[in-house]
């Protein structure tokens, strides 16, 4: 059973049609990323498949069960991280936890979890540090942290390093690796970078003129997308 | 212009003599106008969040008049409210005519579209980005809703400033449903007034710097909890 399926989704803003009849599938530990030029819809589809906009028309199945934006269960099991992630008011201890509180998790597990992903996000020192006064490429490091801390099943980042420096950008490459090799998770990324979706995807969606076309080839990919800017 | 100077003198001597009559009448004013404004506050906060996350038809039209309504003059309120409450009027067998409740519920009424709109204006800064945030991390839409409420409380706490200094300002409605009654339903506004009317201009300057004086106390403290408690 594929972890997310989506069927015949069509999405239009005013009168232009962004996606028509995309059809996609991810597997679990699938590491996914979506290839397309600006304004081709892959903010508009990451954020169907977060469950935060419904679709015009079309199904969004998560773990065989048909999906929308009231299905709570099913968000709760997929974490969302856009470009640029909003931060709390409040220290980065505040943000973290702030996910598995609305879970309803325990003072003690908390802070055993918060530790955890601080480590993980090798950012060890930061619990008290004001959230809102990061640098950008440590926000989006904690908003990753904040997304995955409560294990979800699938992970959604746009275009997750395209305000970083190089460095900033390796770490969160390296973070997105370590989370589908470690814990298991799925993830779907968008972004400009073919460097980066070869260094990093398996599988590779172009979106172009509103259709999908998914591709386990990255050459058979980059070509289409090539073809796509024409 | 001695006479302004005479009241300039005569206000501070009755703040510092602390003047029963003239504290009574300040408290007055400040949980009258206190009370519409948090009134106001339980009401119109939630209608300003249901207005701006809520597809509502003729939405846009509502906020025009919401716009329009900040303007609304206070004697109109006065005059609706007296209709309603006069022994003839609908509502007269709750006997709140020429009562400090009918003057809250007065001041309430004028101060609403304040709250509301500046509600929405503040929502509109970054309430979907907090909104959607606290949805993309497993927020329940109630958990995503108190979420943006704690991001914009300061905000909040501003707009219903100047709720409270439109409030406490106003006059006609207060004189209207009020009755300006010595002891009972006279507010540092209507004792202006009174006051005035009668040629007493010195206690009527005394007055007014009092009034300012009141609301600058509570803007003072405001800011001050503001600053100890968080972030612009």
């Amino acid at each position: 059973m594929a972890l997310m399926e989506l069927k015949k989704i069509s999405q239009v803003y005013g009168k232009k049609k962004v996606l028509e009849d995309v059809n996609l599938k991810l597997e679990k530990r699938q590491l996914i990323t979506v290839l397309g030029p600006t304004g081709s819809g892959k903010t508009t589809l990451l954020r169907i498949m977060a469950l935060l906009d419904l679709p015009w028309e079309g199904e969004v199945i998560f773990m065989g069960k048909s999906v929308n934006t009231k299905s709570l269960w099913a968000r709760r099991l997929i974490g969302f991280v856009s470009h640029k992630p909003f931060m709390f008011k409040g220290n980065v201890y505040y943000n973290l936890s702030l996910p598995l509180r609305w879970r309803g998790f325990k003072k003690g597990e908390i802070e055993k979890k918060v530790s955890w992903v601080l480590e993980l996000l090798d950012l060890k020192d930061y619990e008290q540090k004001e959230a809102t006064e990061l640098s950008a490429g440590e926000a989006q490091k904690i908003a990753i942290g904040r997304a995955i801390i409560s294990d979800p099943e699938l992970l959604i980042l746009d275009e997750p390093t395209a305000n970083l420096d190089p460095y900033s950008t390796k770490k969160v490459e390296e973070l997105i690796r370590r989370l589908v090799k470690e814990k298991g998770i799925s993830v779907i990324f968008s972004t400009h970078s073919f460097e980066q979706a070869k260094r990093l995807a398996d599988s590779f969606v172009v979106l172009g003129k509103g259709k999908a076309f998914p591709f386990t080839s990255f050459e058979e990919a980059h070509e289409l997308f090539l073809e796509v800017l024409k | 212009m001695q006479e302004i100077f005479k009241g300039i003198i005569k206000g501070f001597e009755l703040i510092i003599s602390l003047d029963r009559e003239i504290i009574e009448i300040s408290w007055r004013s400040l949980w009258i106008s206190g009370l519409a404004c948090f009134i106001s506050c339980i009401f119109c906060i939630p209608i300003g969040f249901i207005l701006y996350f809520y597809k509502i038809p003729a939405k846009g039209l509502f906020l025009n008049v919401i716009q329009t309504l900040y303007a609304l003059p206070t004697v109109l309120v006065g005059l609706f409210l007296f209709l309603l409450l006069s022994k003839e009027g609908p509502l007269g067998e709750l006997n709140l005519l020429f009562t400090p409740w009918a003057m809250v519920i007065g001041q309430a009424i004028i101060v609403s579209p304040i709250i509301i709109g500046l509600t929405i204006s503040t929502l509109s800064n970054l309430g979907k980005e907090v909104y959607e945030t606290a949805l993309s991390i497993g927020g329940s839409e109630f958990q995503a809703l108190l979420q943006v409420l704690r991001e914009v409380r300061f905000s909040l706490i501003s707009s219903l400033l100047l709720g409270f200094g439109r409030a406490i300002s106003e006059v006609g409605c207060a004189i209207m449903v009020g009755g300006n009654i010595r002891g009972y339903t006279r507010v540092l506004t209507t004792a202006i007034s009174l006051e005035t009317g009668k040629g007493n201009l010195e206690l009527s300057i005394a007055l007014g710097i009092i009034l300012l004086a009141v609301a600058l106390i509570v803007n003072v403290l405001l800011n001050l909890f503001q600053g100890r408690y968080g972030w612009r």
